[in-house]
């Protein structure tokens, strides 16, 4: 890599590979930076990712996050100065060029947290690129991967110790999640699931107020903002729970736009259509995910919907989501199956 | 520009990358060109360790107009391959019995390879061997080809296998030409929801369905060699999806002896699909089936067949579950053999009634708008049953009268398009 290095550095005053400077965080105009640190998105040690604020570093948090088999994120965004997401509670947030995605996904193993991926997803002019960087095990550096790969795992939930192949994306994997009509999209950031607090150290703000408070988000002019709930909250409406959890999880792919559009099954928040939400409605493509069973959902009769079966599976052709996961989610299984059967 | 680049940070590329940096740094005035001519067309892969990270690296940064060649061998892989938003790709083997993709230790994937929103994909002279899920699915591609590939599930087909073989979705100019399905638990040939489709010099054997056409338009099916599925051909429409299907035409294909007790995990539609069925057609529109020779399918050479009789309610209020404009012509029937006993729930009480008035040539369930909606005009005079499901569910007023389907529509026109 020394030799490549210093043609590169060679190169830099006659290609057109260059950084755009900004105020301390570096975003690449063109290809991914082999290493993370490279874009100076955290100050110190790297693996303590604490975010550099005063250059536009800002962690968030979603009020249900998406099932990576119980690996714990810290997700941070980059707006560049000056630049501002329009506001809007339909459809993800729509972010300007040169803004960042950055999400760390880590295990807390033998007392110590390990962070085993970075996943960065940087918009351009016309979509968003993914980028997925590696982890050494010292924990100094993470690298670049076009390719991905697994990472043997072994945790303990619900004091059940299991071992594991957690799975970092290959590049492609990425747009099977990201892609709708062909084009990269972020799934997370919605208007929805980022309308709760967080704890910024100095003080605990709602992440909206927050984020209009900086400029990087066009304040709403609505007072009545809408917020998903989180999964996992009994308090909450358990319709609106399940619809939000399915909504996260899975119609990135399951929507007219998105992986699965083939199977007609779309489980997006918004979808009121009773039999493209799977209800009474027979599979398509299932193979040996219908686990014998007629419908996708049959209302008050979860443990013999196709739905359940399949996220209540590690099996790798009956499990869903297809890729991601390879552990079952017990606490999402659980939502969903309370909620078939209040149908 | 930002794919370029990109491509010199691939690993299998770093070589090239080396050499290239050089030529643009000579060239200092032409700042645009890190390739000074294109890359070479062809990237080889040899089989061995490196083989599945090269393939993955590959798939992801290979170039319009480029060939991936899998040389002769094995390749093993432990996740699917993807490829999407690609434009003018070839994937090619050495030939079908020379270039095995072996998916048997896939533990990630819902499907061997994955081709997704890309346009001119060509597959040729492979196999792709043991998929733990569907072998080999392009999803909303345009012009999609497969030429001399073969999907396999190795030993005795068993509902364990994927679902099915090769499986364009969603996709326009569908070419399928001299390729080979074995062992799928569902169809060996599956295309879906697609438009303007050739399926023809293929052979399916050992499948629940042989080649299934579902929810397509202008579909054309010819000279295959189908036998020993569940099923032969079938022609589905089924409620929920993005497209409903019209414009089949079937025809010169040899279809003999499918008598596999059908084998799909429960649940799925082609579950019903009795053991012996030579053609199968369900709920589509305008499907012309002629010129086959229907052999030995032991229950029914020809099934006709409405989606209500499997599902009564389809909750699709845009869903016409019945078959329309149907032309059934000029084929010939041979039934000598004996009936699998075993048989799916809906098949299996069918049974007592045929067992008195012997197995049809030509089965219909009779839930039709109109009894013109299926045309006959065949020479042989085959055995023949109406069921009558639409008046009577216990099947009791039967017919075997012919004649309210004499009517002869004008022929479906030939699919028509230049394939990649």
């Amino acid at each position: 890599m020394g030799i490549m290095g210093m043609l590169f550095f060679a190169c830099s005053t006659s290609d057109d590979y260059v950084e755009i400077p900004t105020s301390g965080v570096n975003i690449p105009s063109e290809t991914p930076f082999n290493t993370l640190s490279e874009y100076n998105f955290f100050l110190g040690d790297l693996k303590n990712l604490k975010p550099n604020t005063e250059d536009g570093i800002i962690p968030f948090d979603l009020n249900t996050p998406l099932f990576s088999d119980y690996a714990l994120k810290k997700r941070f965004v980059y707006v560049p100065e000056g630049k501002t997401i329009a506001y809007n509670d339909t459809e993800v947030l729509n972010f300007p060029t040169g803004s960042v995605l950055i999400k760390n996904f880590y295990y807390n193993l033998d007392g110590e947290d390990h962070i085993i991926e970075t996943r960065l997803l940087i918009k351009t002019a016309s979509s968003w690129e993914p980028a997925t960087y590696k982890w050494n095990d010292s924990q100094t550096e993470a690298y670049h991967s076009v390719v991905g790969g697994t990472k043997n795992v072994t945790i303990t939930i619900n004091d059940i110790q299991q071992t594991f192949n957690y799975s970092i994306p290959n590049e492609n994997q990425c747009i099977i999640c990201h892609g709708n009509n062909g084009k990269i999209e972020a799934i997370g950031p919605r208007i929805h699931n980022l309308n709760k607090d967080f704890n910024y150290g100095s003080n605990t703000e709602n992440q909206i107020t927050h984020w209009a408070n900086l400029g990087i988000l066009e304040a709403p002019t609505n007072t009545n903002i809408p917020s998903w709930p989180k999964f996992e909250d009994t308090t909450a409406d358990l319709n609106e729970r399940a619809r939000a959890y399915l909504a996260v999880n899975c119609s990135s792919c399951h929507s007219a736009g998105g992986a699965a559009n083939n199977s007609g099954l779309y489980l997006g928040y918004f979808n009121e259509n009773p039999l493209s939400l799977g209800i009474y409605k027979t599979p398509v493509a299932a193979g040996s995910g219908s686990g014998g069973f007629t419908y996708v959902i049959e209302p008050g009769n979860a443990s013999e919907s196709i739905l359940l079966y399949r996220i209540n599976s590690s099996e790798i052709d009956i499990r869903m989501p297809e890729i991601g996961r390879e552990l079952i989610h017990n606490e999402g299984v659980a939502l969903i199956e309370e909620w078939i059967n209040s149908l | 520009m930002y794919q370029t680049i990109k491509k010199l940070f691939s690993t299998v590329s770093k070589v090239m990358c080396f050499t290239l940096i050089i030529t643009s740094c000579s060239n200092d005035d032409d700042n645009n060109d890190y390739f000074p001519t294109s890359p070479s067309n062809v990237i080889t892969i040899s089989p061995g360790a490196n083989a599945q990270n090269e393939a993955l690296d590959v798939f992801i940064e290979v170039e319009s107009g480029q060939t991936i060649l899998f040389e002769a061998g094995t390749f093993n892989f432990t996740g699917s391959l993807s490829m999407t938003g690609k434009d003018e790709i070839i994937i090619k083997g050495a030939g079908r019995n020379q270039t095995y993709l072996d998916f048997s230790a896939q533990n990630s994937g819902g499907e061997g390879i994955l081709v997704e929103n890309s346009t001119s994909i060509r597959f040729e002279d492979l196999t792709i061997k043991d998929a733990v899920g569907d072998a080999l699915k392009t999803r909303e591609c345009t012009k999609v080809s497969f030429v001399n590939v073969a999907t396999v599930w190795s030993g005795e087909p068993s509902s364990n296998n994927g679902a099915y073989g090769l499986y364009p979705v969603l996709c326009d100019d569908v070419y399928i030409d001299n390729c080979y399905a074995y062992g799928a638990s569902d169809s060996g040939i599956y295309v879906g929801q697609s438009n303007n489709v050739i399926v023809k010099n293929t052979v399916a054997e050992g499948n629940v369905g042989g080649i299934e056409i579902e929810n397509t338009t202008n579909a054309d099916v010819f000279d295959n060699d189908v036998f020993d599925n569940t099923g032969g051909i079938l022609v589905f429409d089924l409620p929920g999806l993005t497209q409903s299907g019209s414009g089949t035409r079937v025809f010169d294909n040899n279809i003999h002896d499918n008598n596999r007790s059908n084998f799909a995990p429960e649940g799925n539609i082609i579950g019903n699909v009795p053991a012996g069925t030579g053609i199968m057609v369900l709920s589509t529109k305008n499907v012309e089936i002629f010129n086959n020779a229907l052999v030995d399918n032991n229950f029914t050479n020809l099934l006709v067949a409405s989606y209500l009789m499997v599902n009564p309610n389809p909750q699709d209020p845009t869903f016409n579950p019945f078959p329309q404009g149907l032309s059934i012509h000029e084929n010939s029937y041979t039934m000598s053999g004996t009936v699998n006993p075993n048989q799916p729930a809906l098949a299996q009480a069918l049974m007592q009634l045929f067992q008195l008035t012997g197995y049809p040539n030509i089965l219909l369930d009779g839930i039709l708008m109109q009894p013109t909606d299926v045309c006959l005009q065949e020479a042989t005079d085959p055995s023949f049953i109406n069921l009558n499901a639409a008046v009577d569910p216990t099947f009791e007023s039967f017919t075997m009268d012919t004649s309210p389907h004499d009517c002869s529509p004008d022929p479906l026109p030939h699919v028509e398009f230049e394939e990649f």
